[in-house]
């Protein structure tokens, strides 16, 4: 059975970590993700699990000492935050591109400058091109039943592949909620063993990892990274359907949330999404018929599936709570590249919302629907871009 | 009425207001419902005023936005009386839980209150007996109990408690705790 908890996010990616049991985690703390390893930490100090936990002295060096580990050919994980993510930026490629299945919690947290600790998703769209399966949760059941899936999906052989688990930093990391921890036996059979693949330590059989790789075969083995990124897709829905059967929380690539007749659509990732659902039932209530496309998988993009799931809707609205200078949202651009062969094209258009934890309230997302429902009626966008909630808007 | 049962939170920090919510959710979990509890997170300073919030519901919460009108208002610290933002979004039935050594119809006027229904426990002398400081969150949510008890009874709160509290305190500590609890309930005043 089940224990129903109530932990916060953070509490509940240590528990996926514990039940886990990987064999390696190097990590640097920093706000808000530092709870989960303050919690290994202590999981580790009390026996509970078999990990050798090493402390390094950056994020580049976490990541570094994971690579190191994961060739050796370890089960190995850490967890992160804004500028600790962007201090890892050489090693997530090198992760990524050397096809180590390194498993990360990513807290989302802007990112400097200014400083600030809050939620937005800058880290890890900033790290949207390094090669990582990229999974975003609404709460903190998700996470955690992204981050039990993360490893299986990871080192299936058609894959392997790091695999990056992001939620928002503070409402959900720091933000106790209800939820279920399944039971460590059950996790531990659907994950299976860890088995090591050309692992440096087998001197019988040695391997070079990290060769150079020039004008030769680099795009070869590039090519090769995309393919497993295309093949992730199908391992994903597998997984997340065997998922299912056995703890019955079910998940698609993405969520439809009375999408099927809508004419107006919210596309959003995250936290954000539970506001939308609640905003969604008073409107429908109303009779008014708005549905939300909730992003779980960003990395690999389904993009057919996602313009199948908004074929037949009106307008839709895509906010992003990051951005990307110069250009629109990245969550935006791929809705747009998505919805580029669709008969009939929606209206669309992007907000960005939410940056350095700017709060949502119910009666904001209220005026998104309104200001979509103008849209509609008068057939056209007026702002194709703008922020939500700012002063001087 | 609101599908979800709300309750804001005023303190300053190392009070324990935040761990005084979180338990608080816990120990309603505990009871069969939905919770989630957070504060409001600013730059964490001793003594500065903060923000905690509580949702709980038969079904599952899915908002986490900060509670605006809430059903009970718990207020922490004493010397927070009189500061702007407490009466933010109350309603008539709004319910009052005020650590203060004054009395109900003191602390209403002090308060500004109209009808709201208000309780006021002396949860820093409990604390001063019981811990020999000032750590007033387990004689609050006794109060609690007192001032809501459809939403948890303080056998419930009492039994919840001592197993949430030893995940985190000395044994010793869980006893004090717990008492500090019942001490809460017990020593609470209204009018």
């Amino acid at each position: 059975m089940p224990k129903t908890i109530a932990i916060t996010g953070n509490g509940a990616m240590a528990e996926a970590m514990r039940q886990i049991n990987p064999d390696v985690v190097a990590a640097f703390p920093i706000t808000p993700s530092t709870q989960i390893i303050e919690d290994f930490a202590k999981f580790v100090a009390d026996g509970k699990v078999d990990t050798e936990l090493i402390t390094v002295e950056s994020e580049h060096s976490a990541m570094s000492a994971c690579i190191g580990a994961s060739v050796a050919g370890g089960r190995v994980m850490t967890a992160t935050s804004s500028n600790g993510l962007a201090l890892m930026w050489e090693m997530l490629y090198i992760a990524a591109s050397m096809r180590q299945p390194v498993l990360m919690t990513v807290v989302n947290r802007a990112i400097s400058a200014p400083i600030n600790i809050h939620c937005d998703h800058g880290d890890s769209m900033g790290a949207r091109d390094a090669g990582w399966i990229q999974f975003y949760a609404e709460n903190n059941q998700e996470a955690y039943d992204n981050m039990i899936m993360a490893p299986v999906i990871g080192e299936n052989m058609e894959v392997r592949l790091p695999v990056m688990v992001c939620m928002d930093g503070f409402i959900i990391s720091h933000s106790i909620e209800t939820m279920e921890i399944e039971e460590d036996q059950k996790v531990r059979d659907f994950i299976g063993e860890h088995t090591a693949l050309n692992s440096l330590l087998d001197t019988d059989n040695p391997v070079t990892w990290g060769a150079l790789d020039l004008h030769d075969y680099y795009i070869e083995h590039r090519r090769g990274q995309q393919e497993a990124m295309y093949r992730a897709k199908s391992v994903i829905e597998d997984v997340s359907m065997r998922f299912g059967e056995e703890f019955g929380r079910k998940y698609d690539l993405f969520e439809s949330y009375c999408l099927d007749d809508a004419d107006r659509v919210v596309v959003a990732i995250n936290s954000v999404a539970g506001e939308i659902k609640e905003v969604i039932d008073e409107l429908r209530e109303q009779g008014e018929k708005v549905g939300l496309l909730k992003i779980r998988l960003f990395r690999p993009f389904p993009y057919a599936e996602i313009a199948q799931a908004l074929k037949g809707c009106k307008i839709v609205t895509v906010m992003d709570r990051s951005t990307s200078m110069g250009a629109y949202g990245p969550l935006f651009s791929e809705i747009s590249n998505a919805l580029y062969d669709a008969e009939a094209k929606p209206l669309l258009y992007n907000r960005t919302y939410g940056l350095g934890g700017r709060v949502m309230l119910l009666d904001d997302i209220k005026d998104v629907f309104k200001e979509s429902e103008e849209y509609l009626n008068n057939g056209k966008v007026e702002k194709m871009f703008d922020f939500l909630n700012v002063r001087g808007g | 009425m609101s599908k979800y049962f709300e309750i804001r939170w005023h303190g300053r920090g190392g009070q324990g207001t935040v761990t005084g919510a979180k338990s608080l959710a816990e120990a309603v979990q505990g009871t069969g419902k939905h919770v989630s509890a957070f504060p409001d997170y600013g730059p964490e300073r001793r003594g500065a005023p903060l923000r905690a919030f509580d949702r709980f519901s038969d079904e599952k919460i899915r908002i986490h936005t900060p509670v605006l009108e809430p059903d009970v208002v718990m207020i922490v610290d004493p010397t927070l009386i009189g500061t702007k933002g407490l009466l933010n979004g109350v309603s008539d039935k709004t319910i009052f839980v005020v650590n203060t050594e004054k009395s109900p119809a003191e602390t209403r006027k002090a308060l500004g209150l109209d009808g709201q229904t208000l309780y006021t426990v002396p949860a820093n002398s409990i604390s001063h007996r019981l811990f020999k400081r000032e750590i007033p969150n387990s004689a609050m949510m006794g109060a609690f109990a007192r001032a809501c008890p459809d939403v948890i009874s303080l056998e419930a709160l009492l039994e919840e408690a001592k197993h949430i509290f030893s995940h985190m305190l000395a044994p010793h500590l869980v006893d004090k705790n717990v008492e500090a609890i019942q001490c809460g309930y017990d020593e609470v005043e209204t009018v």
